[in-house]
């Protein structure tokens, strides 16, 4: 699903803190972030969030949090059905769809050619020596619409020497493309297990394994798979409708001396795609004057195809599919983070007086080669950019 | 399928076998306590990393940042 994964997911950053490791009861905070996302593929993406957290007893918390996306995408419009059933789906202005982001297209001008809109609510609750969390969250866009809800229960032992997480997502989707004239459902089921272990004074590493259940429409159904010499010649892709995905990570972190850490992060992916992968990575954080840490950290990806990705089609098959995340390739990335605390002498602005504001600022440039070329843009490598500025106030 | 299991399990466990060798006191956690030791810091922007990394890329999971309800993958 191209990018209307990105959209969708985007949101994901309401959905992240639903399995974020919490052995801890949340403490007061407002965080506000301002995210953009540029790509050679010509997408843009600005998803401004809020997130707010309250503490209403020792042993219980409390949180919101509301996102936007707000999404341009400079390229071409297309879709088999943009001529005929768009329109009347009520969506964009003219009916059609971006043929990279999915996004339903809204008007010319600066107009972003889709916006979505997430909430969540939440709670922590200290419970026998853990924390028990649940969140919901409800997400809505012109031809998207998902409610979600989770739980974990995180609980530590040995002096807190150790500690394990058990955690549920469920979510149902439901996905009415402005294309066509029908709605399919998505659903899903994530488990997931974390167990930390302090090893020394200076290392802990952290194990999680994630077993993921998804069901029903699997495929972006704006994409278009063209099969020559065939008549019709453009087809709509067509997934299995199920996918079992599971992933086991494993990270270190190693405290190198008083003022620096090294952090190491691997991952194995598999599914009953037959997609494969191995995610590594390395950062370097460094604590600079009173109140600045810098990071600089460095990540690497290898993928192998799902069963059914083809160079081309000669004729229409059971599964087709055009989507080049099912595709072999690899990415690199490099990631440059700032953070600085309020308080102390060394404070750049004002606001930074107050010892309860924290600033974060991260940049994030990503390169994806493709063994072949992306069915929409005819490219195979991606190149994109990542800015992210966030303020916390602890309150 | 079932060995492969078996191994999955094994692997799984190691952690949790090998927890007897760990014995750090509470007083001995000040270079754990820092925030750059931290697995999630800040979980917004784990997630803001995480999820644009989802959509470019055909794997999810196995980091402490997961999602759902999101049409990811």
């Amino acid at each position: 699903m191209a990018e209307r994964t990105f959209l969708l997911h985007v949101a994901g950053l309401l959905a992240v803190p639903l399995l974020a490791f919490a052995q801890e009861i949340p403490e007061s905070e407002l965080q506000l972030n301002l995210n953009t996302y540029f790509d050679n593929f010509d997408v843009q993406v600005i998803y401004p969030s809020l997130s707010v957290s309250r503490k209403i007893s020792p042993s219980s918390s409390v949180n919101a949090r509301y996102l936007v996306d707000l999404v341009t995408a400079a390229s071409i419009r297309s879709s088999i059905h943009s001529d005929t059933t768009a329109a009347s789906n009520g969506g964009g202005d003219d009916g059609t769809v971006d043929g990279v982001t999915s996004a339903s297209r809204r008007g010319e001008g600066y107009a972003p050619d889709d916006v979505r809109h997430e909430v969540g609510i939440g709670f922590s609750q200290a419970i026998g020596g853990g924390v028990l969390s649940a969140n919901g969250l409800y997400s809505k866009e012109s031809d998207y619409r998902s409610e979600t809800v989770a739980g974990t229960y995180a609980h530590s032992f040995l002096k807190k020497n150790s500690s394990f997480q058990v955690g549920y997502v469920r979510s149902w989707d439901v996905n009415s493309p402005k294309t066509v004239d029908w709605s399919a459902p998505k659903n899903e089921s994530i488990y997931s297990f974390n167990y930390t272990q302090i090893w020394l004074v200076n290392l802990i590493s952290q194990a999680i394994f994630t077993y993921d259940v998804a069901t029903g429409l699997l495929s972006d159904p704006y994409e278009i798979v063209f099969i020559e010499n065939a008549d019709p010649d453009r087809y709509e892709p067509v997934h299995p409708d199920r996918r079992v995905r599971k992933a086991v990570g494993l990270d270190f972190h190693y405290k190198l001396n008083e003022s620096s850490a090294l952090l190491t992060g691997m991952r194995y992916y598999w599914d009953d795609w037959d997609v494969r992968s191995f995610t590594n990575s390395v950062t370097v954080a460094r604590h600079v004057g009173e109140t600045k840490t810098i990071s600089v950290g460095v990540r690497n990806y290898v993928q192998a195809k799902a069963f059914f990705f083809r160079d081309s089609y000669v004729a229409p098959e059971e599964f087709m599919t055009v989507d080049s995340k099912l595709d072999r390739g690899y990415s690199n990335s490099l990631e440059f983070k700032l953070t600085i605390d309020g308080g102390g002498h060394d404070r750049a602005a004002t606001f930074l007086e107050d010892e309860r504001v924290q600033v974060n600022a991260l940049v994030d440039i990503y390169h994806r080669h493709t063994r072949t070329e992306n069915w929409f843009s005819g490219k195979r490598e991606l190149f994109s950019l990542l800015l992210s500025l966030g303020v916390r106030y602890r309150y | 399928m079932t060995v492969k299991c078996a191994f999955h399990l094994v692997v799984l466990c190691i952690p949790v076998l090998l927890t007897g060798c760990a014995s750090v006191e509470p007083w001995e956690k000040g270079d754990l306590a820092d925030p750059i030791m931290q697995f999630e810091e800040n979980p917004i922007d784990a997630g803001i990393k995480e999820h644009y990394l989802d959509y470019r890329e055909g794997s999810v999971g196995g980091t402490p940042a997961q999602s759902g309800g999101c049409g990811c993958g």
